[in-house]
């Protein structure tokens, strides 16, 4: 027993009556229970994609500084390969994994097992029907060119109805909660499963249904695309980090009135940030104006996550040595800030004009889809699978290898792409420098992305090989008991052997 | 053209007054009452405020502290 556990549980409210234990741990297990087949569903089927988009992303970063380089066959040409990267991470990797985390979540802080999860599966069929329809279209050749929705119209009716299908069973699991508080997370899941549907069907209809073109495109686009971000993956990132950081250590969130605020004020300011992304653009002036001060405005909501996240830790932080949740998601939240700052700073017109169409964004978009939310959901997923399948994972240092290798990985990556991005735009913006030096400049930090690309892929494999020895019931049953089990009231059984 | 600027407005509207009605529902509701209630919501009696439930493996200093253990036993 440490010392460092031992001054946690010195402020416990006291050992509490064991029926009310009892009942307690039996109604646990009974939600776990009842999300087993549709989490697993999810998660395994994310863990896939996840493994299909990274070998997506290193052709198309490969491609990039060796163009020579399986430049026969015309499904793995550039434009090709590196949509079907984006929409494999986007659609195939983080919206199921995200959907698996909410899914959990909703069950928990619901305080009841999973109700009419027959809606669950189906979505995930068709979710996966449609991902395997919409990215061989994009393989085929049938991409719409439109950055985030390059998904051929007949495919994206399929995903439309499966969020549709989990939307419809969210609303009922809220209906039929248990009386009590709604914590924040469940504010968070509930907007962005209301928000995101809502997004792809508008965004798809008038893509698809009015053939609209130019400037409408762009503008359709960007609103669609940035709130993808901030309106589905941020919500759920959030939600995750404001269950699992007060909850792996033991300690209530710094300030609850924060986190509403935190809510609130994403809620209102986000939808509007979009058409900064069209800054320079021939673009009714009024629209990137208002969308520049919205970005501005962002700063409240993240500045206040940041305070919140980093005060419930403090004092804490030993315990990231022994959680692998925690530091995922602690890592995770730390990335929502700088992300999310420099989001900020990037609606400023004169720094756009630096960064502007060069991988400067690509390294903040990998900052933000990766280092914050697939971080936050590798945590949760390192949470919630032990006690889905009853047993607690197998090895230690595959977690730290995982751990060590996505976080150096994505650093690199993220750092390669900001050099690479503020030099090409500063060779782009000076007209007496002749255009190809603006892409020669960038080659030793393409390269340097396909490396950390690598590591990335590496660590993929670890947690998928783990992930499968889970599923397999090849997980650790031995030793004290972890916390899905009855015997769970010392706090002894809180540390691992 | 119109008919996508129309489209997005009554998105944005919609969203915006979506918003308005449940933070009207939520004030209502009192879940803006009892703050500290608010953010105790997800621990209960088996898995109280006190006890981390995150850990995983031990950490350098218990480990080390049991091979000291381990070796004064033995002595």
């Amino acid at each position: 027993m440490s010392t460092a556990v031992d001054t946690i549980t010195a402020t416990s409210p006291g050992v509490p009556d064991h029926q009310e234990n009892a009942a307690a741990v039996a109604l646990r297990i009974e939600i776990d229970r009842s999300c087993k087949l549709p989490v697993l569903l999810f998660f395994g089927a994310s863990v896939f994609w996840l493994l299909m988009g990274s070998v997506f992303g290193f052709l198309a970063s490969w491609k990039l500084h060796n163009p020579g380089f399986l430049a026969d066959l015309s499904f793995l040409s550039f434009g090709v390969i590196r949509t079907a990267h984006l929409n494999s991470v986007a659609y195939g990797w983080a919206s199921p994994a995200a959907i698996g985390v909410a899914i959990w979540l909703m069950a928990r802080l619901s305080r009841v097992p999973l109700r009419n999860s027959a809606i669950l599966i189906v979505a995930a069929i068709f979710w996966n029907i449609g991902l395997i329809v919409g990215i061989g279209g994009i393989l085929s050749g049938d991409s719409m060119s439109i950055e985030w929705m390059e998904m051929p119209g007949y495919a994206t009716p399929l995903l439309f109805i499966s969020f549709a299908l989990i939307s419809i069973w969210a609303v009922i699991m809220f209906r039929y909660r248990r009386p009590g508080h709604v914590y924040v997370s469940q504010w968070y899941i509930l907007a962005a499963l209301f928000w995101f549907p809502w997004l792809y069907g508008t965004a798809n209809i008038i893509m698809h249904g009015l053939e609209v073109s130019g400037v409408s495109i762009a503008a359709t686009n960007w609103w669609y695309g940035h709130n993808v971000l901030g309106l589905w993956f941020t919500p759920i990132g959030l939600a995750a980090a404001y269950y699992f950081i007060p909850k792996v250590i033991g300690r209530p969130v710094h300030s609850y009135y924060l986190s509403a605020i935190g809510f609130w004020t994403l809620a209102l300011f986000y939808s509007w940030n979009g058409m900064h992304h069209l800054i320079g653009g021939p673009f009714p002036a009024w629209l990137i104006t208002a969308s520049v001060v919205a970005s501005f405005m962002m700063i409240i909501p993240v500045v206040v996550t940041a305070i919140n996240h980093h005060m419930t830790m403090k004092g804490y932080f030993h315990l990231l040595e022994v959680s692998p949740t925690l530091r995922f998601v602690v890592f995770g939240a730390m990335a929502y800030t700088v992300v999310s700052m420099q989001g900020v700073s990037m609606a400023v017109r004169s720094l756009n004009q630096l960064t502007h169409f060069t991988h400067y964004t690509i390294g903040h978009s990998h900052l933000g889809l990766y280092a914050f939310f697939t971080m936050i959901m590798f945590g949760s997923m390192y949470y919630i699978v032990p006690r889905l399948v009853g047993s607690e994972w197998k090895s230690a240092s595959m977690i730290k290898w995982h751990f060590w290798l996505s976080a150096y990985g994505i650093l690199t990556m993220v750092g390669a792409l900001t050099v690479a991005g503020l030099a090409q735009g500063g060779v782009l913006n000076d007209p007496e420098i002749p255009f190809m030096k603006s892409v020669e400049i960038t080659l030793p930090w393409l390269f340097s992305r396909s490396i950390a690309g690598i590591v990335l892929t590496i660590a993929h494999v670890i947690f998928a090989v783990h992930f499968t020895m889970m599923l397999l019931g090849m997980g650790r049953k031995d030793g004290i008991p972890t916390y899905f089990t009855q015997d769970n009231t010392t706090p002894e059984a809180s540390v691992r052997p | 053209m119109i008919s996508v600027y129309l489209l997005i407005g009554i998105s944005v509207i919609v969203m915006g007054a979506s918003a308005l009605i449940a933070l009207a529902w939520a004030a209502k509701d009192g879940q803006f009452k009892n703050y500290r209630k608010g953010a105790n919501s997800i621990f209960d009696e088996e898995e109280p405020i006190g006890k981390p439930t995150g850990p995983l493996w031990k950490s350098r200093a218990e480990k080390k502290q049991e091979r000291q253990q381990l070796a004064a036993d033995k002595k």
